[in-house]
């Protein structure tokens, strides 16, 4: 199979999904730069210029523009350069996107917003230039929590998302985004809350998502030379979590 | 209607449809606050409920400026905007009783009203959210090309927000056909103005600096806020970029619930305040000036209202008797 970085597959993905559908628009700071958010979204901004598009320093307000655009049967994806910024989209992220279906009685329609928030852990960026806020966003109903680990479950989370009727948060990890991995060409979505058996194992498991995957694999490698047998598992998504593939 | 004349959009006296039709408006939402406040205190509404009484000339005179395929969010006192787009008494009372047939299905309570069929897309407690969410459908609309407007009603306290100047500055910059719609009425639950922002501070004066157009009109004068609503539209609907219209208006009852302040010896304003805003009461005003205009008499007027208050009383009991939501659809829409 064809090998793809893990940002060539998001931009693959991007690029699939906003050809086959015109209501996607990519937005968010420096998305339309030359360097295209580390080169994850600049073949969307060359081929989709009126959907690509810039968007000033106000994460606050615009996780509600994302809404208000959403309600109004677009499809929003917000890229975060640094997830440290959600914080600012909080209130309305957590009080209107992720309640939206429940608290209108599913009358006000779907609000399929899409975020991508990378972690830029690494090179010492510092205490607000690191973090990676999943744990804290998995608490709350209404929201999916995605956490590729692969060139292959990017593309194909960014698909689900993309194709899917509610909003989605992707925590993408700036040391992930060249490692290389097998890409299908095909446009095909993972579903969201379905783990990856990564390495079967009969003595312990680890359950390990994003760049933990990775380091899960080089632990269970040492452990092998010792006679351990490690499973890994990767979730993909945080919420909703496949805990019957945990507890199995 | 008449052609529009200089001052855009004002309605003349010898238009009495329109002087009629925006009384009806304001009767159906004046008596649909009072009859649910009145009906609130048999505490069978188990939902903290902000009373827009007083307001209601700001509702009307927008809405009736907008299409139908205009759309608007509202804030935490949402009523008088959804029922002015053209929501109905009946399924705003059954949301306020949790019944099924609520416009949100019982689940969102007096704050979180829907109705997608007239244009009324969302209400929501938090300061903000409303002006951010109508940016977001101006935007949608320009994306599209659509020539439809998105607006976004909200208090003064909006203006104390961050998200309020973010959106400020992003419809300003992406000409976004956006009405905003600032209803002053001077308090942030029990906090003045005078404590919450610099000393003659003028929220339309600052949102001008972002180059937005901003109008201002008396929100107790339903034709006002009617002329300057359609002042704004024209300006949307031609130039395409956003409208700051603030309009001065007042609440009767207490921040949340169905009393008026001095009835539980609230003192953070006086009962003279009240009572002189209540002698600039924009449903008064409305009458007086359709007596004016000879467009209708006392009598008929008297009946106008009559009708209004039955219709209205049988929609809240219609409401009240429906069944509740059935405990095993309690998770619907969580995931």
């Amino acid at each position: 199979m064809r090998v793809l970085k893990y940002k060539e597959a998001i931009s693959e993905a991007t690029v699939q999904a906003m050809k086959a559908d015109d209501s996607i628009f990519v937005t968010g700071h420096a998305v339309d730069y030359p360097s295209g958010i580390f080169g994850s979204t600049s073949a969307a901004a060359e081929l989709f210029p009126d959907r690509v598009f810039d968007c000033p320093s106000m994460e606050n307000a615009f996780a509600g523009i994302a809404v208000g655009a959403a309600a109004m049967g677009r499809r929003p994806v917000f890229v975060y350069p640094r997830a440290d910024f959600m914080f600012l989209s909080f209130d309305n992220l957590l009080n209107l996107a992720c309640k939206w279906r429940y608290m209108y009685g599913g009358n006000a329609g779907h609000v399929p917003i899409v975020l991508r928030a990378i972690v830029g852990k690494g090179w010492g960026q510092g205490a607000t230039h690191s973090q990676s806020p999943h744990a804290t966003l998995a608490h709350f109903p209404g929201l999916t929590v995605a956490m590729p680990a692969s060139p292959a479950d990017a593309k194909g989370l960014l698909l689900s998302a993309l194709t899917g009727d509610h909003p989605v948060v992707l925590f993408e990890h700036r040391a992930l985004y060249d490692r290389e991995g097998e890409v299908g060409e095909a446009m095909e979505p993972i579903p969201f809350g379905k783990a990856r058996i990564v390495r079967e194992g009969s003595d312990l498991t680890i359950v390990a998502t994003s760049l933990m995957v990775g380091e899960a694999v080089t632990a269970a490698e040492e452990l092998a030379s010792r006679g351990v047998s490690v499973e890994i598992i990767d979730p993909r998504t945080i919420r909703p979590l496949d805990e019957a593939a945990i507890l199995a | 209607m008449p052609p529009d004349t200089q001052p855009t959009g004002t309605v003349t006296p010898e238009d009495h449809d329109t002087l009629l039709r925006l009384h009806g408006e304001l009767l159906r939402v004046r008596h649909a606050e009072l009859a649910l406040a009145e009906r609130y205190k048999q505490q069978e509404m188990r939902t903290p409920t902000h009373f827009g009484v007083g307001q209601e000339a700001v509702a009307v005179g927008v809405c009736a400026a907008l299409e139908k395929t205009d759309v608007a969010y509202s804030h935490h006192r949402s009523h008088n905007h959804f029922l002015a787009k053209g929501g109905s008494v009946y399924r705003l009372a059954a949301e306020l009783f949790g019944r099924e047939t609520g416009c949100s299905r019982g689940r969102g309570g007096s704050v979180h009203l829907t109705d997608l069929s007239c244009g009324f897309v969302a209400s929501s407690a938090i300061l903000g959210e409303a002006m951010s969410a109508a940016t977001g459908s101006a935007l949608a609309f320009r994306l599209g090309g659509e020539k439809r407007i998105a607006t976004a009603f909200f208090g003064d306290a909006v203006a104390e927000e961050g998200a309020f100047y973010e959106c400020l500055s992003y419809s300003a910059l992406k000409k976004l056909p956006v009405l905003y719609v600032c209803e002053n009425n001077g308090y942030a639950t029990e906090s003045p103005l005078s404590i919450r922002q610099p000393e003659g501070a003028d929220i339309s004066a600052r949102v001008a600096s972002f180059g937005i157009k901003t109008i201002k009109a008396d929100g107790n004068d339903v034709l006002a806020v009617l002329a300057a609503a359609r002042e704004a539209v024209a300006h949307l609907r031609t130039e395409g970029t956003p409208v700051f219209l603030e309009c001065a208006t007042y609440r009767w009852l207490e921040h949340v619930g169905p009393f008026f302040d001095h009835e539980l010896n609230r003192t953070y304003r006086t009962e003279e305040e009240v009572t002189g805003w209540q002698e600039k009461c924009p449903v008064a005003k409305s009458r007086a000036a359709i007596l004016e205009a000879g467009a209708a008499d006392e009598a008929t007027l008297d009946a106008m209202q009559a009708d209004v208050q039955a219709a209205i009383l049988a929609d809240i009991e219609k409401a009240y008797g429906d069944p509740w939501p059935d405990p095993q659809q309690l998770f619907d829409n969580i995931y």
